[in-house]
């Protein structure tokens, strides 16, 4: 059951990745092309031969991938399957290319987050004794701030500065985000590394002669490693989600840049009691949910599949 | 047990403390300010305005005249952006809301995370207890704002049961605690589940049906107590996963609220109203922070005063 499950979710998984890895050689429209004939259409599939000026543009921008497009698919360009916004912007198009940002966001601050708790939880847990209470309890005082708001007030407050001396949206987002969700990491790899210091093969290592950070590279690293994956695991969709949080809030992505907080935030905004156009919610939600719920099972089951004594952390 | 809760206070009221002073002097440090957005003002009047919102003194004056505002009248300055509304006009109106909608949303979530989770422990293994866990993972998948927006298409326009957004009587509440709530309501329905699964293989319980006591007595009267733990220490994060879901819903559904007027003074700069918030928000988030810690002490006697 459970494995089928897992599955299920790798397979969904690889799915959107390699839709929005694969989107400039996708045959699809330009994500921010305007289409007023199409403005508001529900999703209405077709396959039709591209202008050619479209296709030169395309090609313009990404030659290698639209090299690969043109001698798989030819001229032909698949329009309307998740239907057009009311600027006549091809949804699916915006939702494969929205991926890549949002994706790239939760993987790079992820990374972020792993490198920090890592460093800060093997320091904290190796050295031991006054740096360790010192550093877990610097720990234990940053879960009690609410850096939700802090962040959403920081962001807010650069988002007024002009845009010379503003630093890269996306690149803040990175670093905010990253900063905000070491802490767990920190906790968990504190613990494993303190239990691992008294372990006899590091002190047969060390009886041999290794220097401490032989030691940690060589002997403790290694053991802490699935830890460390099932915790990164874990904190993709968190991250994923507060990256879509934000660009909902409009503090985050900025448009004409596409992620799936935009698009989500842009399908609420356009429900009105006039107008109902249910695909500009749905198609972007559908790809968040399906996206973090993968990523929630992947991660529970590769914890229960690797360290069943972790289901309560 | 009282030095306990002493000293968790003073640590709380030390943290508050910390946030207000960080945000203050980020804020008033930070590039951009009030009265930027609109067109260019003459160099008078933005020193007169500076000079009347107490911005041209050196930041650790500022935020002594601040602090003694609030703290000696419970003041929290005007707003910037609003011309004429005071920060606590504006809390009067939006935090009574935001609260219950708050506490709508999390009796909500734990009056059917409870019962779902108590349903899936009950049929182990069984259609309902994969039902529940299957849609509990879509719960804990799908963004609190994907799920606001759906709620609107389909109970306030496809099925007008509901009205769109606004403010008004409680039938504006309704969709808006719904989409608040469901999230933590699958966390809880999986926490409680996980917690029954455990207490209902020990021994005592097995006395208990021995002697007599019928599933549901045995269920709320013996397993529960212990069977919640982990629900309660999940209450903190809880508390901040509803305060952080609030800035969206409150959004989606035009109620503003403290959530909407947060994310309005952060992106206006409106240094009052947003501090304000960001207390408020700490606070909150201290206190269910320090009411978990207590109740799990008392839930179980054997961890006693946690230090």
């Amino acid at each position: 059951m459970q494995r089928r499950g897992s599955l299920f979710a790798l397979t969904i998984l690889a799915l959107v990745v390699s839709l929005s890895l694969l989107a400039p050689a996708l045959p699809l429209p330009d994500p921010a092309a305007m289409q007023p004939l199409h403005a508001g259409e529900p999703p209405q599939l077709s396959w039709t031969p591209a202008p050619a000026a479209e296709l030169a543009h395309a090609a313009q921008q990404h030659p290698a991938a639209t090299a690969l497009r043109q001698a798989l698919f030819g001229p032909y360009v698949l329009k309307g399957l998740f239907g057009h916004d009311d600027l006549g912007r091809d949804l699916f198009s915006r939702v494969a290319w929205g991926g890549r940002v949002s994706l790239a966001v939760g993987l790079l601050a992820t990374l972020v987050s792993g490198l920090l708790g890592v460093a800060w939880g093997v320091l904290s847990g190796w050295v031991g004794g006054r740096t360790d209470a010192l550093l877990m309890r610097i720990v234990c005082v940053l879960y009690a701030v609410p850096f939700l708001f802090l962040v959403i007030l920081l962001v807010g407050i650069l988002r007024g500065v002009n845009a010379a001396e503003a630093p890269n949206r996306i690149a803040v987002l990175f670093v905010v985000i990253g900063a905000v969700s070491w802490l767990t990491m920190a906790r968990i790899v504190r613990g494993q590394v303190l239990a691992l210091r008294g372990a006899e093969f590091v002190l047969a290592a060390r009886a041999l002669g290794a220097t401490p950070w032989q030691l940690v590279r060589r002997h403790v690293l290694p053991q802490i490693r699935g830890v460390v994956i099932i915790t990164l695991t874990l904190t993709v969709p968190r991250v994923m989600l507060f990256e879509a949080f934000l660009s909902f809030l409009g503090l985050g992505v900025e448009p004409p840049g596409v992620s799936w907080g935009i698009l989500a935030s842009q399908g609420a905004e356009s429900l009105t009691a006039v107008s109902t156009a249910w695909w500009l919610v749905l198609f972007p939600g559908l790809a968040l949910a399906l996206t973090l719920g993968s990523l929630n099972v992947l991660g529970d089951s590769l914890r229960d599949a690797l360290d069943p004594r972790l289901r309560r952390v | 047990m009282i030095r306990f809760i002493v000293s968790r206070v003073i640590q709380s009221l030390l943290v508050v403390l910390l946030v207000a002073a960080g945000c203050f002097a980020l804020m008033r440090s930070l590039p951009g300010g009030p009265f930027d957005a609109e067109r260019q003002l003459s160099a008078d009047i933005e020193a007169n305005l500076r000079a009347a919102y107490d911005l041209d003194a050196p930041i650790s004056s500022q935020f002594l005249r601040w602090a003694e505002a609030l703290l000696l009248h419970g003041d929290f300055g005007p707003s910037m952006r609003y011309r004429d509304y005071d920060v606590s006009t504006i809390l009067a109106e939006s935090l009574p809301l935001s609260l219950s909608l708050g506490a709508a949303a999390l009796g909500f979530a734990l009056m059917l995370g409870l019962t779902a989770g108590a349903i899936a422990a009950l049929n182990r293994g069984r259609l309902a207890d994969t039902a529940v866990m299957a849609a509990s993972s879509l719960g804990l998948a799908v963004p609190n704002f994907v799920l606001a927006s759906l709620a609107v298409l389909l109970f306030a326009i496809a099925w007008p049961l509901f009205p769109v957004a606004g403010r008004g009587g409680p039938e504006h509440l309704v969709l808006p605690t719904v989409a608040l709530g469901l999230p933590f309501a699958a966390t809880v329905a999986r926490l409680f589940r996980g917690g029954l699964l455990e207490v209902l293989g020990e021994d005592w319980i097995r006395t208990a049906r021995a002697k007599g006591a019928s599933p549901l007595r045995v269920l709320w009267g013996h397993a529960a107590r212990p069977a919640c733990l982990p629900v309660v220490s999940a209450l903190g994060p809880a508390t901040a996963g509803l305060m952080a879901g609030s800035l969206v819903v409150e959004r989606v559904f035009g109620l503003g609220g403290l959530g909407s007027h947060f994310v309005e003074s952060a992106l206006n700069a409106d240094y009052n109203l947003a501090l304000a918030a960001i207390l408020i928000y700490a606070t909150l988030l201290t206190l269910a922070n320090l009411a978990v810690d207590l109740a799990y002490g008392l839930l179980d006697p054997r961890m006693g005063a946690p230090s």
